[in-house]
């Protein structure tokens, strides 16, 4: 067998082994099923949440995360190899464990101070956001930022040269060069604060109509041993991600300058 | 002008060490040197890209050493030339008026000048991706010099060019320069370019200054070995002053020759430089009058380049060679061929003197 062929045959094997799990679900599929438990209130309370919990945190996460990426990739500056160390918590340390810190942080003084102040975050929805913000601020800092170092600082500079300021630079030639990039990194942190769970279970509990995002409700269903249930709803969140990654695959596709 | 006073930078193990030149207004200094030599560091570094070790920039009265690079004026073109690619040609040209807000009709019409002048009007509403290599450097040139900049920084612009190409854009250049009267620093490694756009040469080697000067005086009198090496002048020989007045001996040739540099007789050894196409082969039965050096020995090798021939040359009882560049009609005339018994003439005032040690300056 050439190497070719070997190396490709790996792929199917990879393929074939998420496949397989997602074929699996439809030995417990009940066709009539679908429709009642995507209409249901309880459904359509967490497909609403994870959309809505997933939308800000990633708001969230890419306001912090554009400016990060661009002094990490242009700057020199006292501490930037620990942070940038730091930053992949989210990738190295389980989302349980993420979960627990908060959790942790919200019982010291700092914490309850803060939610005595009027933030609630354990065991609400703010906590799923925050848990999710967690997880994905870390991964699209790291996205922009291999944007950004694609980016040459060259055209800064000549646009420095023209009379644009740092800020003026960044905003006319950095954004929209790095434009699609950020769009697409932007989607990929959906994706997955909208997967995430452990993290959002620690923090804001399992509370259904209340903290009861997609991932959740799929735990909470196989919890009662609901699995044809579990499966409607697994089916769903496949879909959405399927839906939002095979839009990042278009955008990708696209001449970046056309 | 543009005033560099002891300029130091440093880049992590490399620096520029101690840059002082001046350039005068409305002329055109090139700084030449081999790649990796601290040419373009030392334009970011007067851009404000980089920040200075020591030394003071001053454009006119003004310290430029700290300001901000969007206020000192200068417009700057990269070796890759840097078009905005999510720009059009037009956006690209009118970044620096809209960028400042500049709505002075003037400028609007520098630019159509310019686009004219540079005859890129049918490219206007074109992406930059698909330029060809002569049209971006058009592009590129218009853009700085739209701005409304008089002092214009080049790194390398044309090194991508075909020759052809970089020609008919060096000419285009120097006419831009002249028209608008345009301060420009650029650097290079390509000699033939420097000496074509340069009113004034600086030869830039590690990090150092190893001359400045005029370009002829440059061109005549490279000052260091180094500088001599760069330019390409394989004909360097060790040597030795007599007391016989501007008379040095050369072992290495086994001739004795008369120099028209002045010499330090505080030296006893110093290497002696020719250009190859200084040198001429004596047509035999030709007399030879005036203080003209001659020297007899036999042809060892031709080298066909194109329009001209590189024929080396074994004086009697030598063991170096010496290298001779003449045009391919001289060499048919003189019927030259390999093995054939001839003498050199090198003319006292196109040998140059320079002190046998790198460290030092010549003379």
């Amino acid at each position: 067998m050439s190497f070719k062929r070997l190396s490709i045959s790996f792929v199917f094997l990879t393929f074939f082994l998420y496949a397989g799990l997602i074929l699996s679900l439809f030995y417990f599929w009940k066709g009539g099923l679908l429709l009642e438990t995507l209409f249901s209130e309880r459904t359509l309370y967490s497909i609403c949440l994870s959309l809505l919990a997933a939308t800000v945190s990633t708001l969230l996460s890419i306001f912090i995360a554009v400016p990060s990426a661009y002094a990490l990739s242009r700057f020199e500056f006292i501490g930037k190899r620990t942070i940038d160390t730091v930053l992949e918590l989210p990738m190295i340390v389980s989302p349980a464990a993420l979960g627990a810190m908060l959790l942790i942080f919200f019982n010291n003084p700092v914490g309850i101070w803060i939610q005595e102040s009027g933030i609630i975050f354990v065991f609400a929805v703010s906590g799923i956001i925050l848990a999710q913000f967690i997880t994905t601020a870390g991964i699209a800092t790291r996205l922009i930022k291999a944007v950004m170092d694609e980016i040459p600082q060259r055209y800064e500079d000549v646009a420095r040269s023209l009379g644009a300021s740092p800020v003026k630079a960044f905003f006319t030639i950095t954004i929209p060069l790095a434009k699609r990039g950020i769009i697409v990194s932007s989607i990929l942190t959906w994706a997955k604060a909208l997967g995430e769970f452990g993290a959002t279970i620690t923090i804001a509990g399992s509370m259904a109509m209340k903290t009861e995002t997609l991932p959740i409700a799929i735990f909470m269903r196989l919890a009662s041993a609901d699995i044809e249930g579990t499966v409607v709803l697994i089916l769903i969140l496949i879909s959405m991600g399927l839906g939002i990654l095979y839009s990042v695959r278009l955008l990708m596709r696209k001449p970046p300058y056309a | 002008m543009l005033e560099i006073k002891d300029v130091s930078i440093r880049a992590g193990e490399f620096a520029v060490k101690g840059i002082s030149l001046n350039v005068e207004d409305s002329a055109c200094h090139v700084i030449i040197g081999p790649t990796g030599s601290g040419k373009t560091i030392f334009l970011e570094a007067i851009m404000g890209f980089k920040k200075l070790s020591s030394g003071e920039i001053r454009l006119g009265k003004k310290n430029i050493t700290d300001m901000p690079a969007e206020q000192r004026g200068i417009s700057y073109l990269p070796q890759d030339l840097a078009l905005f690619p999510h720009l059009n040609v037009k956006e690209n040209i009118l970044y620096g008026l809209k960028i400042k807000g500049i709505t002075d009709r003037q400028y609007f019409d520098l630019a159509d000048d310019l686009i004219d002048t540079l005859g890129i009007k049918h490219l206007l509403n074109r992406v930059t991706h698909n330029l060809s290599g002569g049209e971006r450097q058009r592009v590129a040139l218009v853009r700085a010099i739209a701005t409304g900049n008089k002092y214009l920084l080049l790194d390398e612009p044309f090194s991508a060019l075909h020759e052809g190409m970089k020609s008919e854009l060096w000419f285009l250049l120097k006419e831009l320069q002249e028209r608008y009267r345009l301060t420009v620093l650029m650097v290079t490694h390509d000699v033939e370019e420097a000496f074509l756009l340069a009113d004034t040469i600086s030869i830039m080697i590690n990090g150092r200054l190893e001359q400045t000067g005029k370009k002829e005086e440059v061109y005549r009198y490279p000052a260091t070995i180094d500088t001599a090496e760069f330019f390409g002048i394989r004909n360097l020989f060790d040597a030795e002053i007599t007391d016989k007045g501007n008379i040095v001996r050369c072992k290495e040739l086994n001739a004795e020759l008369f120099v028209k540099a002045s010499l330090d007789n505080r030296l006893k050894n110093l290497k002696i430089g020719i250009r190859a196409e200084d040198i001429m082969i004596l047509r035999t039965g030709r007399t030879i009058t005036g203080q003209d050096n001659i020297i007899e020995g036999i042809i060892t090798d031709i080298f066909r380049k194109g329009a001209t021939d590189i024929v080396l040359f074994k004086p009697q009882n030598s063991k170096r060679i010496i290298e001779i560049e003449m045009p391919f009609y001289a060499f048919q005339k003189l019927d030259i061929k390999k093995g054939l018994s001839a003498g050199v003439i090198i003319k006292a005032e196109c040998i140059f003197c320079l002190q046998n040690s790198h460290d030092q300056e010549g003379y």
